[in-house]
């Protein structure tokens, strides 16, 4: 996977291959092409997305134990 | 007149004791004699002297005392009983004070006593000397002999004399011309001394009155101003203490709205912290599910629209294939039509075609071989 991409560049090609095929504007030789591109972009998003909740929930771990132990 | 007695001793015979004088015979002729002197001394010297009822008012009288009297010219004997009574006094006093004393000696009684003494007077008023005063003393003596002092040159120039006289003449019963004149008339030297060492004494009384009053004035001084420091510590320490308390006071309420405001503003901060933080901690996760919701519609849009667009394929490619199926000679054929062709060419229409030509027809099941008998046209009735 590359390794420069990130979400929101990911996401928006997403959209575009979905409009893409809403609206059969792709050709069927590169249906298959385009779709397995859109499969590697789903993962790749919902790894950033993971990873990114999981270090949110970390760090919120984080602050709750140190900064407001009365709260 | 005189009174007598007369006695009888054997061995002397008669004598005549004197017992008394009748002194109204001599002492009238000298009193006249001295109101006569007093009457021509008034009336020819006005300048100074002066009658004041039965008093003479002198210019000797009116020369003050110096406040001390310490240097003394004495006009007398310096053998006399007098001038040792007053030496004596005068030097022998409890107080012990120090005198100068400078001696005219001068006869007092007898014939040239009047124009020594005037002389002494003249002698003292040239001498240079600042005499606080000058003192005239006698031992004492018959009345007789003090005639000398209502004598009128005398009596004159003690009454313009410029420094105070102070007399001594020793006598109990009668005071001369001089006396009267005199700034202060003694009976008697001693007198005269105890006269001078009284003024003196009461110079160093007035001296010691007035340290005793600036001891005790300075004392209630001290004693007001003590007093006066003393309240005003009082008033001090109270007021301090009152304005202490005050700022105590005002200290402890700063105090305690510091307190309370630094509480509610840390109570306040810690409010906006919790709810940021909550943002903090919800914000993300929303984010992150929304974001996870777009991309589970993106998912399943490109499921469906995948499968739409294969549907939508194959629907038109099946759309084709039962065209072409129809379409298929196969399929004419059961209809009913035949395909008509000519040496393994098949014939689109009659044109060509003549008469003895030989034929394919293919059917659905068989080819036929036939031969052309006639042609018409087919004028589509």
């Amino acid at each position: 996977m590359e390794n420069n991409l990130t979400y929101e560049t990911a996401y928006a090609v997403l959209q575009q291959i979905a409009t893409e095929i809403e609206n059969e504007s792709v050709s069927v030789d590169v249906l298959a092409e385009k779709v397995k591109r859109a499969s590697e972009l789903i993962t790749f998003c919902q790894t950033k997305l993971r990873s990114t909740e999981q270090e949110v929930n970390n760090i919120i771990k984080q602050m709750e134990t140190k900064n407001i132990p009365n709260s | 007149m005189v009174k007598v007695s007369v006695e009888f001793y054997s061995s002397f015979g008669f004598q005549l004791i004197l017992k008394d004088i009748d002194q109204s015979f001599t002492l009238g002729n000298l009193e006249k004699q001295r109101r006569l002197t007093l009457e021509r001394l008034v009336n020819e010297n006005p300048a100074f002297v002066q009658r004041v009822g039965d008093e003479f008012h002198t210019k000797n009288k009116s020369i003050l005392f110096s406040k001390v009297i310490q240097t003394i010219a004495i006009i007398g004997s310096p053998n006399s009983d007098g001038y040792v009574d007053f030496t004596h006094t005068i030097n022998s006093s409890q107080y012990n004070y120090k005198f100068a004393i400078d001696i005219y000696q001068s006869s007092v009684q007898g014939a040239e006593a009047e124009k020594e003494l005037i002389n002494k007077l003249v002698a003292i008023h040239q001498s240079g000397r600042k005499y606080d005063c000058v003192v005239i003393i006698r031992g004492g003596g018959a009345r007789a002999d003090f005639v000398v002092f209502d004598s009128y040159n005398l009596v004159r120039a003690v009454a313009k004399f410029p420094i105070p006289i102070i007399t001594g003449i020793g006598h109990h019963k009668d005071v001369s011309i001089v006396d009267l004149l005199v700034k202060a008339s003694t009976k008697t030297p001693t007198k005269a001394a105890e006269f001078i060492l009284a003024h003196n004494r009461s110079f160093e009384e007035s001296v010691i009155q007035t340290q005793k009053f600036i001891v005790i004035r300075a004392q209630q001084l001290l004693g007001n101003v003590q007093q006066k420091l003393n309240s005003t510590n009082v008033s001090v320490m109270n007021q301090s203490s009152v304005f202490l308390n005050l700022l105590k006071d005002k200290l402890l309420n700063y105090n305690q709205s510091i307190v309370n405001q630094s509480k509610t503003i840390l109570y306040k901060r810690q409010t906006n912290l919790v709810s940021l933080l909550n943002q903090l901690l919800s914000k993300p996760q929303i984010v992150t599910a929304n974001k996870k919701n777009n991309l589970q519609n993106i998912t399943n849009n490109l499921n469906s629209f995948t499968a739409k667009f294969l549907a939508n394929q194959k629907g038109y490619l099946s759309h084709f294939e039962s065209l072409i199926k129809m379409m298929s000679p196969q399929n004419i054929l059961k209809k009913g039509f035949a395909i008509v062709s000519n040496k393994q060419k098949i014939l689109k229409n009659a044109n060509s075609i003549e008469v003895g030509n030989e034929l394919t027809i293919t059917m659905e099941t068989f080819h036929i071989q036939t031969k052309v008998l006639s042609k018409t046209p087919n004028d589509g009735k």
